[in-house]
Order: structure tokens, then C-alpha cells, then sequence
């Protein structure tokens, strides 16, 4: 951990708001779009991270710069997303995340532009449908770009059952999508 | 299709995901999640619960079962143990108020005054004076201090004997006063050992040695009673008991009708004086002054010249 990062967080732990500011500002832009691959809308995004920077401040106490700020900040954005996934998913909430790629379909354009649509859909559906754990190290490995060592580190698990994890839950994605070819011609090519 | 295809679309799909479009709009206040963040913190601390006392954990403790279970034979047992106690003990009963020897003994112990001082209380009311033997302070003149000594004006009238067909109307019949000749005659009052009085008792009727205040109404005696002589009522010390021995043979001869017609023949309505009363051959003889005005009742005054002789036959008996 660089000098100036751990005195911006020094500051921010006794309040400094400019500080605290900075350190909002260093990490949004990937919160937001790993926060956005679990919520699927903004306005959900943008209270999903709220929520997860007030937990941030709450817990800068807890900081030991033993990872990086972003990892240690990942990990809370994680658990922030996958408790209010939870909490809608007991409220049916998934009916919102739906009207918005179906505001997405309207769109596209030509006719393999509405079939990739419809792809990323049913992976995102079949994302939706994995166990937390699976749903994590998909989300940050193919879409945020972690390393397996940052993987490791987030996800708090050993760097050599990074790899493997991941592949299972690859393994559990293509299980859930063959389940749902019958029903959807958009993987015949 | 097979899965070597599906696997490949799928990792296609995954890589050609569109990226998550960051709005240029993002920004969230600091201050703002900073004070939610502090209220958060508060609502927490007011939520969770305050640390337990030891009293409070030794009460949480208590509302088990267990120790509830536990306490109420431990409870039993006490109470069995105090009831054994008490049936044990009970040969040795407890001495009862005033019955404590160590009282007892503190009393009879001549070297510790039991009582109010020796200086007298002068009880105006002559009626609470009952004992006529009771003595007062030798050394104190009767004439100052003496209750008895109060003028016979003083003395509250007290209803005379009187015979039964005498129909007049009661008439207040004074206490025998001592004419000041009478007085060397009963040295009583104030030179007769006390009786039944030891020194240091208590002078004041009111009173006694238990500090229980005797109420003086109970002290004045029934007016009907005939062993109540006029001049015990009146609270005169120098009663003589032989004149209370004559108001009771006085009472005894009254039953008689034809003494008791003498008798009211004699009475001039102001009351009497039994003077003498002497057993003769015929039966028994009243000497008796009969009182010819309130003033010489008042004053006592016996007229020797006027004196009745009354006879109670013997055959009437």
C-alpha cells in the first residue's frame, strides 16, 4: 500500500470528508460495473454501492492494508450485492431486472445483434441461477478481469482452488443453459 | 448440439459480453454516506442491549428452571429448619413482658429508683385520693400539700344514706367533715405508718410503678354503693372506719321499716352524722346528728345538745 493511499485513509477514518471523498472516487468506476453484473439496473447499482461505501467507512477501522483497497473493497461490494439479491429474491423482485434487458432488446438492431442479445441474456439468466459462490468468481473473473491471484484474495479462497472453481462453475453455467435449450433456439447457429 | 459447441458459444458469449457502461454521472456524496454511516453506528448502540450487571446475570441465572427448582428446596428446608427450631425451643418459653427476672431483679433492687421522685404531685382533685391511709411526706405540712385538708365547700356533695321511705328528694348529704376539735382525734392521715406502701413508691395516684396511668374516673366509686362511706368519696383522709362501720350498720338498720320510719322522722332533709352507735339490752342504738341547714352540713358543725337516739329493736330483726 502506497504512502498516499494509507494517509487518505487515515484521514477518512477521522472524518476528513475530502478524503474519504478520494477514496470513493479511486474505486467506483469498477464498483459500478461489477455491482451492475449483480443488480442488472442503476438505479439498483447506485444503492447497492451507497450502501456498500457507508459499510466502507464503517470498517476502514478494519483496514490492515494486508490486500489491496480495491480487493478489500470488492469484498464488501460482493456481500452488499448478494444480500440484496437475497432480499429480493424473497420479494420476486427479478420481475424489474427483466423489463430492463427487455427495454434492451428494443434496441438492437439487425438480426445478430438481437441473437447476441438474446445470448447474453440467457447467460445472464443462467449467471442469476448460480450459487453464490459460482455467480462471484464468473462475475469477477470473466467480466471485472480479476487475476486468480486477486480471485484468491477477494474471494478469500487458496490461489490453487481458484482455478478450479472457476471451472466448475463454468461446468454448473453450461449445465443450466443445456436445461433451457428446448426452449430457446438462440445457441442454434 | 453438442456440448464442445455449446462450451465454445458459451465462452464466446462471455467474453463478447457489452460491457458495463459507467454513468458520467456517478458520484456519491461523502459527507452524506459519512452521517448515514454515523447514524447507522447510533442506531446499532441504542439497539444493543447495555452490558449485564452482575445482578442482572445473577437474576438470569435465577430464571432458570433449575435454579428455580433449586431455590425452592433450599427454601423448604430453611423453613423446616426454623420450624424445628421453634419446637425445639419451645420447652424454654420466652419470659413474658414484666416477667423477665432480669427486670425483676433490676425492680427489687432497693439501690436503683424505681419511681418518681419523692416530691409528691398535688392532685387537686380530691376524688382521685383513694387510699385514706395513705400517708403523705411526714416532714411536709398536711395543711399545704395534703389533698384531704381541702375545705369541706371544695368537697364535691355526694348523695347521703337515706332511708327508704324517706320520699323527699335526694338530698346531697356532705362527707363527715372533722370539726377542728375532731382532729388530734384521728391522727390517721398523718401518723399512721404507711400501709402497704413501701418508701420510694409512687405518690402520685395517677400512677404506678409500671407508668400504666390509672384513669381517675375509675377511682371515683358508685354512689350507690353503701361500702363507699361519704367520706372515702369525698377523698377525706382522716376517715374514721369505725364511722364507716356505723353507715353500714346504718344501712343494715334502714331495712327495718320501723327503724326507718324513725330514722325519717329525725331527718331534717340536710343530711346526717352517725355520732355513736352502742349495742343495748333492746337492740342497737344510732346516735345520730341530723343537719338542720346546708351551712352546718357543709361546716360539719355537730350540735352535742341535738343529738337523736334511734333505736334498732332487737324483735325486728
Amino acid at each position: 500500500m502506497d504512502f498516499e493511499l494509507k494517509r487518505t485513509i487515515e484521514l477518512a477514518k477521522k472524518g476528513d470528508e475530502d478524503a474519504f471523498s478520494s477514496l470513493i472516487c479511486r474505486v467506483q468506476n469498477s464498483a459500478y460495473s461489477v455491482a451492475f453484473r449483480y443488480m442488472e439496473n442503476d438505479a439498483d447499482t447506485r444503492d447497492v454501492m451507497q450502501e456498500a461505501f457507508i459499510k466502507m467507512y464503517r470498517n476502514l477501522g478494519s483496514f490492515k492494508g494486508d490486500s489491496s483497497f480495491e480487493t478489500w473493497f470488492t469484498r464488501i461490494l460482493i456481500n452488499c450485492c448478494l444480500d440484496e439479491l437475497r432480499k429480493r429474491k424473497h420479494n420476486a423482485g427479478w420481475e424489474d431486472i427483466d423489463d430492463h434487458y427487455d427495454l434492451a432488446d428494443h434496441e438492437a438492431g439487425t438480426e445478430e445483434q438481437v441473437l447476441k442479445k438474446e445470448r447474453q441474456k440467457a447467460v445472464t439468466e443462467a449467471i442469476r441461477q448460480l450459487p453464490d459462490e459460482a455467480r462471484n468468481i464468473i462475475i469477477l473473473r470473466e467480466f471485472r478481469g480479476l487475476s486468480y491471484e486477486e480471485l484468491a484474495d477477494v474471494l478469500d479462497l487458496e490461489p490453487g482452488t481458484v482455478k478450479s472453481r472457476l471451472n466448475r462453475a463454468k461446468q454448473k453455467l453450461k449445465e443450466i443453459l443445456l436445461e433451457s435449450l428446448e426452449q430457446n433456439s438462440i445457441w442454434d447457429v | 448440439m453438442d456440448e464442445v459447441r455449446l462450451e465454445k458459444l458459451i465462452e464466446e458469449t462471455l467474453s463478447t459480453m457489452d460491457p458495463v457502461e459507467v454513468p458520467k454521472d456517478l458520484h456519491f456524496d461523502a459527507a452524506k454516506i459519512m452521517r448515514l454511516a454515523r447514524m447507522e453506528e447510533e442506531a446499532e448502540a441504542e439497539k444493543k442491549p447495555a452490558p449485564l450487571s452482575f445482578m442482572d446475570r445473577l437474576r438470569q441465572a435465577f430464571q432458570s428452571r433449575s435454579m428455580v427448582r433449586f431455590a425452592g428446596a433450599a427454601a423448604a428446608f430453611v423453613v423446616l429448619l426454623g420450624v424445628y427450631g421453634v419446637w425445639k425451643s419451645g420447652s424454654v418459653p420466652a419470659p413474658l413482658p414484666g416477667n423477665d427476672p432480669a427486670q425483676t431483679a433490676e425492680i427489687d433492687d432497693p439501690g436503683v429508683p424505681t419511681t418518681l421522685p419523692d416530691n409528691p404531685i398535688v392532685v387537686d382533685d380530691p376524688v382521685q385520693t383513694e387510699d385514706p391511709v395513705t400517708p403523705d411526706v411526714p416532714d411536709e405540712p398536711p395543711a399545704e400539700d395534703d389533698p384531704v385538708v381541702t375545705p369541706p365547700h371544695a368537697v364535691t356533695p355526694q348523695q347521703p344514706v337515706q332511708s327508704a321511705e324517706n320520699p323527699k328528694p335526694p338530698v346531697v348529704t356532705p362527707p363527715a367533715p372533722q370539726p377542728p376539735a375532731a382532729e388530734p382525734e384521728e391522727p390517721v392521715a398523718e401518723d399512721e405508718p404507711p400501709v402497704e406502701e413501701e418508701p420510694g413508691e409512687v405518690d402520685n395516684p395517677t400512677e404506678y410503678a409500671g407508668g400504666n396511668e390509672i384513669d381517675p374516673e375509675e377511682q371515683i366509686p358508685d354512689d350507690e354503693t353503701p361500702a363507699a362511706p361519704p367520706e372515702e368519696q369525698t377523698g377525706e383522709e382522716t376517715a374514721d372506719p369505725e364511722e364507716n362501720e356505723f353507715e353500714i350498720l346504718l344501712e343494715e338498720a334502714l331495712q327495718d321499716e320501723a327503724f326507718a320510719a324513725d330514722f325519717a322522722a329525725e331527718d331534717k332533709g340536710f343530711g346526717h352524722n352517725i355520732v355513736d352507735v352502742q349495742d343495748v339490752p333492746e337492740g342497737t342504738e344510732f346516735m345520730v346528728y341530723f343537719y338542720e341547714s346546708e351551712e352546718e352540713q357543709l361546716a360539719g358543725t355537730v350540735n352535742e345538745d341535738d343529738i337523736r337516739s334511734i333505736l334498732w329493736k332487737k324483735e325486728s330483726l
